[in-house]
């Protein structure tokens, strides 16, 4: 009897906790404070029910399935690009040997593979303009927030140019002028010098920042698509990301990596 | 013929979630290593780079079908190792090592370890997940 009543109790009071928990407010969060460090949170799990590619990363509607989500259907150039396009990573992979990645001679990632890549960045919210500073590469962007119009005819640049405003508590990026020779994601999905990106930055709570783009690049893709939603999650400093270390690339040390290391093990040459 | 297409969705679903996955390798390794095999390498430590965006360590390999051959060991960046636990002391020329690495696809004296088990000296050291 008196272990019944135990138990009875104690499960009274496990439910009252989850009650209260539940209860519980949602911490409070300033909408439009993105300052700090924000780590990997992945795509969000809707990206799962989308998936309809080919082994080769093709949609039944002529579109990519890229590290971003699925595209819109391909041009015929965007194919040509596509499968021009060696990747040492993703579903058309060849050995990092036989791959014509620049990134494999440390040339830069540029904006949209830092993005994608999943290495932290610290967000830095100034007055005139919120820089975002990647610790892969230790490189830095900004976004002007100081009324500018977006300028035509700029670049390339790898990190492209960036004009921004606030859409309700939504940070709207526009980014021109990224330099064609970088690449959307690791998996070799390509875009033309005359991308626009539209970025959506959105913190949903006190821990997530959420990033939608649409791409509008008419060479590559028939119309204008919209990215899978990727959530970054708030880094603490007892989080494995909580300080941002340096991550660069030297030619002289990529250079001595490939030959001795990278090259021999997709026997592109004797060792 | 559905099950191979159900196959590829799933095996390409798989690999769209493993994408952000513990460990980075800029230039990816899956096509280079068979990451469905392990082998053990024993031998001396002839060099260790601990250097960006990926360390290297170099083995000369007293046992197996590679003794004799100096086998070169695919590691992850500084950063993402000493968040493993491990440093730049970690491997000393003339160490005993033996590691447990993805073999290159090609056969050479090449392997991967990017988060491995490995064994200094007699003295077994694991990854920090």
């Amino acid at each position: 009897m008196r272990t019944r009543i135990l138990g009875l109790s104690s499960f009274i009071a496990v439910g009252c906790a989850s009650i209260a928990l539940a209860q519980q407010p949602a911490a409070s969060f300033d909408a439009k404070d993105l300052n700090g460090i924000w780590g990997r949170g992945g795509a969000s799990p809707s990206a799962a029910n989308q998936v309809k590619a080919d082994a080769r990363g093709f949609l039944p509607d002529g579109g990519l399935m890229t590290e971003w989500g699925p595209s819109s259907p391909l041009t015929p150039k965007g194919l040509a690009q596509v499968n021009a396009n060696k990747s040492g990573k993703g579903p058309r992979q060849v050995p990092p040997a036989f791959a014509n990645d620049l990134l494999g001679d440390a040339n830069p990632p540029g904006l949209l593979r830092a993005l994608v890549y999943g290495r932290p960045f610290q967000v830095i919210v100034l007055p005139d303009k919120i820089v975002q500073l990647f610790e892969w590469t230790r490189v830095w962007r900004e976004i002007w927030m100081d009324g500018r119009k977006p300028l035509e005819d700029v670049g390339p640049f790898w990190y492209g140019m960036s004009v921004g405003r606030w859409d309700g508590n939504t940070l709207v990026a526009e980014t021109t002028g990224l330099d064609a020779r970088a690449w959307m994601d690791q998996w070799g999905s390509p875009f033309s010098d005359v991308l626009k990106v539209t970025e959506r930055w959105r913190r949903t709570s006190k821990d997530n920042l959420e990033l939608t783009m649409t791409i509008d690049d008419p060479v590559m893709y028939a119309k204008p698509w919209t990215t899978t939603p990727r959530n970054f999650r708030f880094q603490t400093k007892d989080m494995p990301d909580g300080e941002m270390i340096e991550v660069i690339f030297a030619p002289v040390d990529e250079q001595e990596f490939n030959e001795r290391v990278r090259n021999p093990a997709g026997g592109a040459i004797a060792k | 013929m559905k099950t191979r297409t159900m196959v590829r969705r799933w095996a390409f679903l798989a690999l769209v979630l493993a994408a952000p996955g513990a460990v980075f390798a800029h230039h990816g390794t899956g096509a280079s290593y068979f990451q469905d095999r392990t082998v053990e390498i024993k031998g001396v430590v002839t060099e260790f780079l601990w250097r960006n965006p990926h360390s290297a360590l170099f083995i000369d390999v007293t046992e197996g079908p590679f003794k004799g051959q100096n086998y070169a060991v695919e590691l992850n960046s500084p950063g993402v190792m000493m968040r493993q636990g491990w440093t730049k002391k970690q491997f000393q020329p003339g160490d005993d090592v033996v590691i447990h690495v993805h073999p290159s696809r090609a056969g050479t004296a090449v392997g991967e370890c990017l988060s491995c088990t490995v064994v200094v000296n007699g003295k077994e050291t694991k990854p920090r997940q």
